[in-house]
This record gives structure tokens, sequence and C-alpha cells, in this order.
């Protein structure tokens, strides 16, 4: 019995190829699960698996989802820049409102609108309840430092002076970066537009505090049409959006159903097929619910 | 037949449409409102703060100073006349925008041909011994010649005439060249000199010695010369022009023959006028010019004509009224920059407010929310920096908006509390504390006609408000069809100055067949008032319902004079949160727009809005909100209904539902209200206490309901009397906001009720509530319903001691919540906060039960690296596991 070091639906494939020479006799008893090494064995792995996908996804796959997302709000900001439709004032959250640039640190990024978990897993947010960037006052972008695609992993290295562009439906707006803050350092002084990036200092994998970077306009302000006035507490720093929840027990469900199906069809068709049917839904299973888990971390990480 | 069915639509659209219309409105100027809170924020929030405001409260100010003119005869001897001019004002401090200030002037030289527009460009040049009023930048008391005020830093709305000193030589209309106080500099032939003069006025021509020019440039703040002269007048500030937004401020006031006066001047800052730039930092002063003459010298070489001109007195009787007759130039306003007129004036230093919010950051900290009255919106915006400016506080929003729908707001979930005058629906029990002593007032103004300047006290009763609400004045002259359509309104008056029942109350408008009565007749049968339910509109009708003889009347028993109700209004029940219009009635026999979008009359004529606030500022620009004629848009057969003109001054009539607190803001005049004692009271501190001691609320918790039958009994309480609650959840609000809501009761009834110009005081408008006198009973309330509201055991009777406030000075000490969210941002990194207990203040995270936000973020902070240890720890330890099995 070795079978138990096979991560993904481990039991099954490896007994049907053993006995792959006889495919129509009746499924083999399974291994007693009275044995408590096994149940052990069994729910370490499942669990394993699951935490690393969770890594994995959160960290690099995270990233791959998160370029599509990119390209894909970044050709449907461009069609409403070019067409004059793009927003001015309040949007539906997960709509791009803005791409930003930081030359400084070859980031290029299209900034949704909301800060949600959910809306910054497809890039920068523009929290709602202030106004857009080049607007006046103070507009706050949130960005993640660690997981799809970490996009503002280095904003908190900005220095002074180095410069933020951002286009919005309104034109081409610079800032000039003031200053880094971190909780207990002073409030920056008053100006009427000013833009702040918001994210977690990352340490050892571990997100260790908020960092602020704001920045000046350059120049004039434009006025806007109106913002949320208010936004959910998921929505502020740090907040953890719990209504991925339904959804992570809907991927949960699938992992297991497949599971259950694999061993229940295990002996009856040979083991290739079973890897071919099951694998792909085993994966899919796999990236709903670490898609789903990722919303449950805090919006910044 | 699909034709006219479309038409029928249509019509039937008719009365929808204005409530529709007006509906949108609302929630737009909602948004516009806030958008605006916020600019006027964020503005003055670029504002350096705290200069001016450090100096002593707000004082009146006083000054007398002897102008005079000398005027030479024929033979040469000089004689000089000499006036000795007494200028108060009444507030000078802590000014915010748009704030009217009263400045009242004695001593001075009688008016003549006195023009009834103050502020049209003919006053400049119309009346005689006018006195000038203009907001300028400088401070005349610095040393540096450069900082003192110029009549280039002056402001005038037009920027023509009245910038410009011109005249001809060989007549000897050049006065300003024969001024005995003018320098060299500005007799100049012309100004802007030769040089200059094609760069900045090309396309005219230029000053010469026989037909001399001088312009008066304004300088704005940012150093822009702004000359509008040449071609196309160029040069022009922003903010000049003939009908900009907000009208002309800069008055040609005129004396009266007792030689007194009075001009409300508004005062504009940076907000409203930036090339003036008035702020907390640029000093700026209004600057009273009591129009002498020019003082002429003895320069008129051989043109006697001209000499006898410069030294004319007025050639009008004192306080005529403008007519045709010849004047002399010599004493009107266009020479108000000339040195003789100048050196005559006196100058009121007047110091903005140094903000309306400094709150520099309100990212991550906890937010107190409150929708609700419009009464309460002057004095949130003096309360809300003194909250979020402190570190130990929360950030404090106010917001207008229906009273029912913020409750329901409040049901929903949305705010933290509702400010209301009456009692609302609510899942949970609400606690009502009594945070604002006010009242609704009807604001007015109207212009005495034949100039006798701008009425200040106005008697109505409550038939009178009857009238008007119901339409009952017909609003304009009926055709003979009209007459016959609407026989309920046969023996009615036009309107409310031709209502002999008015006049007797009012005897100064006593006066028949004045040219205007007609123009405003249409506007002066309107009350403006609210197209939304509002507790203004509730406390006002209640005030009506009180009265027997307006109920009558309401009910179709017509007034001694023969006045009816309007057919659709009789029997109308009151009181009414939202005031319907009722009467579909359209004009027949209407050609043109009126027949293809025909509007109902008496909808044209009530015309209400949604924001009483826009109401307060319909009275101060003089522009009625009655729907005056129809118009199509120009290149399209489109109709629009247009809103009735601005009214010029001097012919003003119009009466609006205001708030008392607007009404002090822009010094408007209000109303005295008829009580069945006979007497007439006008909203005062005295009054408004003395209706609060008729109040007394249901039961502890409860609104202090203002009963309209005690109150309108009373011979001294103003019948308008309104108290508003922060009608705050008595359960289910977590620990940490209810001590937010229940410190801003104690705050708001405490500091906040300090009359005063600054940050956290109490405007004008509301009286202070406070621990003795005939509020105690208010405050007693407010104390119980915090404590109360802390507590969240669902009721106000409850027992148990306040816990952590101290109730002696209204200053809470369980601040940890209100100070920061512990779920955001900067909380999270625990930092010593003045004021706070120390172990509270650095362990912000400590949860007070179950699994808080900040718990579960702790555990979630690990969760990749406890990810990846558990992956790893399952590639080392499931091998090990296989090992220990195959070894056995």
């Amino acid at each position: 019995m070795t079978v138990t070091t096979r991560p993904a639906g481990p039991v099954a494939p490896r007994a049907v190829r053993r006995r792959s020479p006889a495919p129509r006799r009746p499924r083999p008893p399974l291994p007693p699960l009275s044995d408590p090494r096994l149940v052990a064995t069994v729910a370490v792995v499942t669990v394993a698996v699951l935490a690393g996908w969770f890594v994995l996804q959160t960290v690099a796959l995270g990233g791959l989802t998160q370029s599509r997302s990119q390209n894909v709000l970044h050709s449907a900001l461009r069609e409403q820049l070019e067409a004059q439709t793009a927003p001015t004032g309040t949007v539906e959250p997960g709509d791009p409102v803005a791409l930003l640039t930081i030359p400084t640190l070859g980031l290029e990024q299209v900034v949704v609108e909301g800060t949600a978990s959910s809306d910054l897993q497809a890039g920068p947010g523009h929290r709602r309840d202030t106004p857009l960037p080049g607007q006046r006052g103070a507009s706050v972008l949130y960005g993640r430092s660690l997981t799809w695609g970490a996009p503002f992993r280095s904003v908190s290295t900005l220095l002074p002076g180095d410069g933020i562009q951002v286009t919005t439906a309104q034109g081409e707006f610079v800032y000039r970066v003031e200053g880094v803050r971190r909780a207990g350092d002073p409030l920056p002084g008053t100006t009427t537009a000013r833009l702040t990036l918001v994210t977690t200092d990352v340490d050892r994998f571990m997100p260790s505090g908020v960092v602020y970077v704001d920045a000046v306009l350059l120049g004039d302000p434009v006025v806007g049409t109106g913002r949320a006035l208010a936004v959910p507490e998921s929505e502020k720093a740090l907040g953890t959006d719990p209504g991925g929840l339904p959804l992570l027990a809907v991927g949960l469900g699938v992992l297991l159903a497949t599971v259950l199906g694999v061993v229940r069809l295990h002996g009856t068709l040979p083991a290739r097929v079973l890897w071919t049917l099951g694998l792909p839904v085993v994966l899919a299973g796999l990236w709903l619910t670490g898609t789903q888990a990722g919303q449950l971390l805090p919006n910044l990480f | 037949m699909r034709g006219s069915g479309k038409v029928m639509r249509g019509s039937g659209k008719g009365t929808r449409a204005v409530k529709t219309r007006t509906g949108r409105r609302t929630r737009k100027n909602a948004r516009r409102f806030v958008t605006g809170l916020l600019l006027i924020g964020l503005l003055s929030a670029a504002v350096p703060s705290g200069a001016v405001s450090a100096q002593a409260a707000a004082a009146g100010f006083s000054q007398t100073k002897t102008v005079t003119r000398e005027i030479m005869a024929e033979d040469g001897t000089v004689t000089v006349d000499e006036r000795t001019v007494t200028v108060s004002a009444d507030v000078t401090e802590d000014l915010r925008g748009r704030q009217v200030m009263t400045i009242r002037w004695s001593g001075a030289r009688p008016s003549s041909g006195i023009l009834g527009s103050i502020t049209s460009l003919d006053a400049w040049t119309a009346t005689e011994y006018p006195v000038v009023v203009l907001q300028c930048r400088g401070d005349d008391s610095a040393s540096e010649p450069a900082a003192r005020i110029r009549p280039e830093t002056c402001w005038t709305s037009y920027g023509a005439s009245e910038r410009r000193l011109s005249g001809v030589a060989l007549a000897g209309t050049d006065f300003y060249r024969h001024d005995r106080y003018a320098t060299e500099a500005e007799r100049a032939a012309s100004v802007p000199a030769d040089e200059d003069w094609t760069r900045l006025c090309s396309g005219e021509s230029e000053g010469s010695d026989a037909m001399p020019k001088r312009i008066i440039p304004f300088v704005a703040a940012d150093g822009t010369e702004y000359w509008r002269c040449g071609e196309e007048g160029q040069g022009r500030a922003p903010e000049m022009g003939v009908d900009t937004a907000l009208g002309p401020n800069d008055t040609v006031a005129f004396t009266t023959t007792a030689g007194t006066g009075v001009s409300y001047f508004e005062v504009r800052t940076a907000a409203e006028n930036a090339s003036l730039g008035c702020s907390s930092a640029v000093p700026c002063a209004v600057v009273v010019v009591p129009i002498m003459g020019i003082s002429c010298d003895a320069s008129f070489d051989a043109q006697p004509l001209a000499a006898q001109r410069c030294n004319q007195e007025g050639l009008r009787p004192p306080g005529s009224s403008f007519s045709n007759e010849p004047y002399a130039a010599a004493v009107t306003a266009q020479y108000w920059a000339s040195a003789s007129n100048w050196r005559n004036r006196i100058t009121i230093p007047v110091a903005v407010a140094p903000s309306a919010a400094i709150c520099t950051s309100t990212e991550g900290r906890r937010t107190f929310q409150l929708y609700g009255s419009v009464l309460m919106s002057g004095a949130a915006e003096q309360w809300a920096p003194a909250y979020c400016d402190r570190p130990d506080r929360f950030v404090l929003r106010i917001n207008d908006q229906v009273e029912a729908t913020a409750f329901n707001s409040l049901a929903a979930g949305y705010g933290n509390g509702v400010l209301a005058t009456y009692a609302g629906s609510s899942a949970a029990p609400l606690g009502y504390a009594p945070v604002g002593l006010t009242g609704f007032a009807v604001g007015f103004v109207i212009d005495i006609p034949g100039g006798g300047g701008q009425l200040g006290q106005l008697n109505l009763n409550p038939r009178l408000l009857a009238k008007l609400l119901t339409a009952s004045y017909r609003g304009a002259s009926f055709s003979p069809a009209a007459e016959d359509e609407r026989p309920d309104l046969a023996g009615n008056p036009g309107s409310l100055q031709l209502d002999p029942e008015f006049r007797a109350l009012n005897p100064d408008l006593d006066v028949s067949g004045i040219f205007y009565w007609d123009s405003t007749q249409l506007s002066f049968s309107q009350l403006m008032g609210l197209s939304v339910p509002s507790d203004l509109m509730t406390a006002l009708t209640s005030y009506i319902a009180a009265d027997p003889e307006a109920m009558a009347f309401v009910n179709g028993t017509p007034d001694p004079w023969g006045m009816r109700v309007n057919r659709a209004y009789e029997g109308i029940s009151l009181p009414q949160a939202d005031w319907p219009l009722a009467d579909p009635w359209t004009q027949p026999n209407s050609t043109g727009c009126a027949a293809e979008q025909p509007i109902p009359w008496f909808n044209r004529v009530l015309a209400p809005v949604s924001d009483p606030h826009r109401l307060a500022d319909d009275l101060l620009t003089a522009r009625p909100e009655t729907i005056n004629m129809y118009d199509r848009i120009p290149h399209s057969e489109v109709c629009r209904a247009d809103r009735s003109p601005r009214q010029n001054h001097g012919a003003r009539a119009m009466l609006a539902l205001i708030t008392v607190a607007d009404a002090r803001r822009y010094a408007l005049p209000t109303a005295s209200l008829r009580t069945t004692s006979g007497t007439y009271v006008a909203p005062t501190d005295t009054s408004i206490a003395a209706a609060v001691e008729l109040m007394v609320s249901g039961g502890p918790g409860e609104p202090f309901v203002p009963d309209a039958d005690r109150l309108i009994a009373s011979a001294t309480a103003y019948p308008g009397t309104m108290v508003v609650h922060a009608a705050l959840p008595l359960s289910g609000v977590e620990p940490d906001q209810a001590a937010v809501a229940a410190s801003f009761v104690r705050i708001a009834t405490s500091e906040g009720q300090v009359r005063g110009t600054k940050t956290g005081q109490l405007a004008e408008g509301y009286v202070p509530i406070t621990a003795t006198g005939a509020t105690a009973s208010l405050y007693a309330a407010a104390q119980t319903v915090a404590d109360a509201v802390e507590r969240q055991s669902g009721s106000v009777s409850g027992s148990g001691a306040p816990s952590g406030a101290d109730s002696t000075t209204g200053q809470p000490t369980d601040l940890v919540g209100a100070a920061e969210s512990p779920s955001v941002g900067e909380a999270a990194e625990p930092e010593a906060v003045p004021g706070l207990p120390a172990e509270e203040a650095a362990s912000p995270v400590a949860p007070r039960r179950g699994l808080t936000p900040q718990a579960l973020l702790n555990a979630l902070r690990a969760a990749i690296p406890a990810g990846l240890a558990v992956t790893a720890a399952a590639a080392v330890g499931v091998p090990t596991l296989r090992r220990f099995r195959v070894g056995r």
C-alpha cells in the first residue's frame, strides 16, 4: 500500500492501475478505514493539498488570473476612454475606472472600482467613498502586496518626488509622491487633491501593517459627478469579504463529489480515463475554492 | 385616435410631471448638497487655520468719521459741507460664505433721485449722495501702503462704467481731473498709459487731454489685473458679469431724509469669489463710502460753467425717487474712486472664518452619521470640525433628508440615528435626545413701495398662511373664460398685497397703484414651500390647524372680506407633512407653449421645491420659484417652463418657508406670527424659550412634540418653535458605536450649546439647551437618553449607572472605539492617544466579546505562512508515516 503518498484522488487510481489486468472484476474492498494511521494520513494529505494549493494559487497562480483580468480590463478601459464613456462618478464595483502608471516601479495597472477583496483580485481598487483620481479631494487606491499578482508589492519603496500617473475619463493626471506613511506617522498636510496608495508591508509572507503612500496632484484638479457616501466594512482597509463563502462551499462540494465519483468508478474504468475525467474537474474545483478562499483574506494582502 | 390618446397621456402627466421633477431634484440636490459640503470642507481645509480665530469673540463694529466736501463758489470762497457719519455693523468676525452683515449708518447726507434697484448699474449714476458699500481686499491699518485697500482691490460686479472715470474737457465733465485731492498719477489723461494702452485695451481709443479716461483695474488676489476695456471689454475677472450666479453684492445704498440708512451686505469668501480671494489668511474689509461729491480745485481756467458743475450740489429734493429731472453728476456714485470720495471711506475690517471643516483625514476613523431634519444643517456645519479634528473623537456627519425616509434608512441599516422633531416608526426602540432648539420661520423679502427700503417687520396670521398654502389667491388677472370656470375664486384678490386682511396687518404696504404690484402678483401669491414631506410642513400646518378662524376658512367659510378657499383644497385635513398639489385646473383658451405643455395653473403658483436652504437662497437673491412663462428652446419646437426672473431691489415681494437658522445666517427678516391672544410673535431667543416651557415629552426618551394648541394660545411663545431630537436606537448597537452615539449627545448638549461663531459652537438661530433655565427639561432628557443609548438595554427607563461616562463634564472617557475603529488601518499599530486610559490605548485590539474582526484578522494574517507550513509538514510527514508503516 504505497498509494497514500499521492495527493489528488489518491487511493483509487493507483489501486485501479495495479488491478487493471482484471477490470471487470467487482470493486475490490477499500482498505479498512478503521486503521487510524490511514485515516490520519488521508486527512493530513487532504489538508496539505488544500493548503498547498491555497498558497500556490494566492501567491503564484493568482498572478496569472490577475494579469488576465488586467488584460480584459485594459481593453475595456481603452475602449471606454476612446468612446469617452469611461466613468467620472459613481461606477459599478468591479468596472475599470483608471489606468495607474508608476514609471519608477515599472508598474502599469488598471484600477477597478471598489476595494472589496474580490475586486482587488483583479487589480488595484479605488475606494468608492473617495473622489476618483484627478478630482478635487483625497482619492484612495488599495492594492494587494502579496497575493493575486501583488501589484502594490513595491509601492512602499517609492521615494518623495517619484511620479505617479493616472489616466481617467477626465484626463491624465500626474501626482508627485510626498512620502510613505505608516501607523503612528503624522498625517499629511492639506492639499486640494491628493492620491493615497494603500497596501501592507510584507514580512516573511506575513503582512505586518498598513502602509500609505501619499502623493499630491500637480496642476489643477477636476470636479467629479458624485460618489458613494460610505462603504461597508469589507471595503475598508484590511476588510475581508465573506460574500464568497457560499461559492467556497460549492467549490469544496465539487471537490468532494469528484473524489467520491472517482472512488465509485474506480475499477469500472481504466485508470487513465479516470485521470482524464477527474483531473480537470478537480483542478476547476480547486481553482474555484482557492479564488473564494482568497476573498477571505484581508483585501490588502 | 392615437394622436388624441397621446395628448391625453401627455396632459395627464402634467400634474405628475411637476412632482416627478421635484423628486428627481430632491436627490440631485441632496447629492449636490453633500458634494458641496465636502467641497467647502476641502477648500477651506487648504486654508491655514488659527491665526484669525484666536481673536476675541465676534463683536460689532462702530466708527464715527467726519466726511467733508469743499465747495468753491464762483468768487473763489470755499465752504465746507461737513457731516459726521457713524457706521455700525453687527458681525465682522468668523464670517462664513454668503453670510449677511447688517450695516447701519446715521448722519449721512440724505440721498435724492433714489433708484429702487440698488445693485443695478444704473444706480451708480442715478442717485445723488448715495452710500457705496463694497467688499475690498486689504488692510487699511497695514504700515505698508501696498497692503492697504485701494479702489483697485475693491470688488464691483459689472466691471463696466463703475470702474472707469472719464469726461470731456471742453464741457468740463472730467471732474476727477479737477479733484483737489487727486494725485498727479490719478489725474493722468490716460490710465492705462499710452505705452500699455494698445496691449490692454486694443480696439478702444486711448484717453487724451480732450477726452481723458481713467480705468480702475480690478487687481485679483493672485495679482492679475483685470482692466475690462477695449473693443470687447476684454480683461474681465471670471466672477464679473451682468448675470452671474450669485448676483452682485456691491451696492449703491441710499440715506433717508433722517440721515440714516441700512445695507444688508452679503460677504463673499474665496470660495464664492476667488478673484477677490477673502479668506482667513487674506484680510478683507467692507468699505462704506458715503458719497459727498468731488471737492474741486481752482483749475478750471476760464470755464465758469464747468467750475459751477463741478461744485454743484444735489439738484433733486432729498428723499425723492428717481426721475428724469436734471441731476448733479459730481455727487453721484460714479466718482466713488475719485480721491475726494475715497478719502471719506469708512473701513469695516472683516475676518472670514478659518474653515467649515478642517478635518484632514477621515480615513480609518469611526463615523457617526445622522440623517434627517433640515433644521440642523446650520449647526452641523459648525459642529462637525470640532469632532473630526480631535483624535479622541469621531467623524460626525449630518445630512439633510426627509425625516420619514431617514427613519426607513435607519431601519435598513443606514446611518446611526435620525434627526427629527416628531416621532417616527422604527423597528428598534428609539430614544429621542433633544440636541437643537430652533423652528420654522416665514422669511420675507419685501420692499416698501416708493423707495421706502426693505420691510423689516411683517405680521401674518394663520388664515393668511392658509390662503397662501391653499392657492386661494389667483396669482394673475383671469380671463373671462377663466372667471367662468373658477367661480370659487371669483371674489378673491389677485395676490397677498391686494388682500385687505393683509394690508390691515401691515399698514406700511397699504399702498395702491404701485407700478410693480402687478409684476410681483404671481410671486406674492406663493409661500415658497416644500415638495417633499417635512417636519417643517407638519409644524407649519399644525399652527394653522390650531387656529379656529383659519380652519373655518379652509373648511369653506369665507373670510370677512368675502374671500373663499380654493375648491380643490376645501376641507383638506391638517396638519400635513406632505403638502399636495391638489388643483389640476389649467387656464382655458391658452395658446402656444401654454397649450402644448399645460401645467396646472396653481402648480405654477405654488411651485414647491425640495430644499428649504434653496428657499433661503432664493430670498437672498430675490428669485421667486413661481413658474412665470413658457419659452421655446432655441432652434427647436420644444417648450420649457421658466422660473420667474430675479426681482429688482426696490421691487421685491417674496415669502418663503425657511428655517430660523438660515434666516439668521442670511439676515433675512422673518414674519411675526399671530397667536390667539392677539399678539404677533417673532422668533427670538425669548419667544422660543417661552415656547419650550409649554412643551412636554410623552415620557422618558419620548420626543418633545410642539403642542400647537398650547403654543398658539400663549401671548409670548413663538408658534413656530421646534425641538430637533437625535433619535438613536436603544438596542442592537455594538458597544463601541453606542458609546459614540452617547458621546455625541453629551458633546452636542454641552460644548455644542455655547453660542458662538467658532467651530464646535452653536450658530445663530438656535437657542442654547442648558442645564438650567427654560431648557433644563430638554437637557435632562438628552442626558437620560445618552445614558440609555450607551446601555443598549432596549428602553430608557431601565436602571443602571451610565458606564464610563463622566456626566458632569459630558465628556465621555470610554472612547477607544470612538477614536478609531479597531478593524481599520491606523488602529492596527497602537499608539498612545492623549486622554485615553492607558491599558485601553495600549491594546485597542482586545476583544470585547466573541470573535471580533480584529481577532479574525490576526488569525488570517498568518494564513499564507500557515498554509505553507502545513504543506511542508505534510510533505515531510507523510513519507515518514509511510516509512513507519513499511517498517512495521
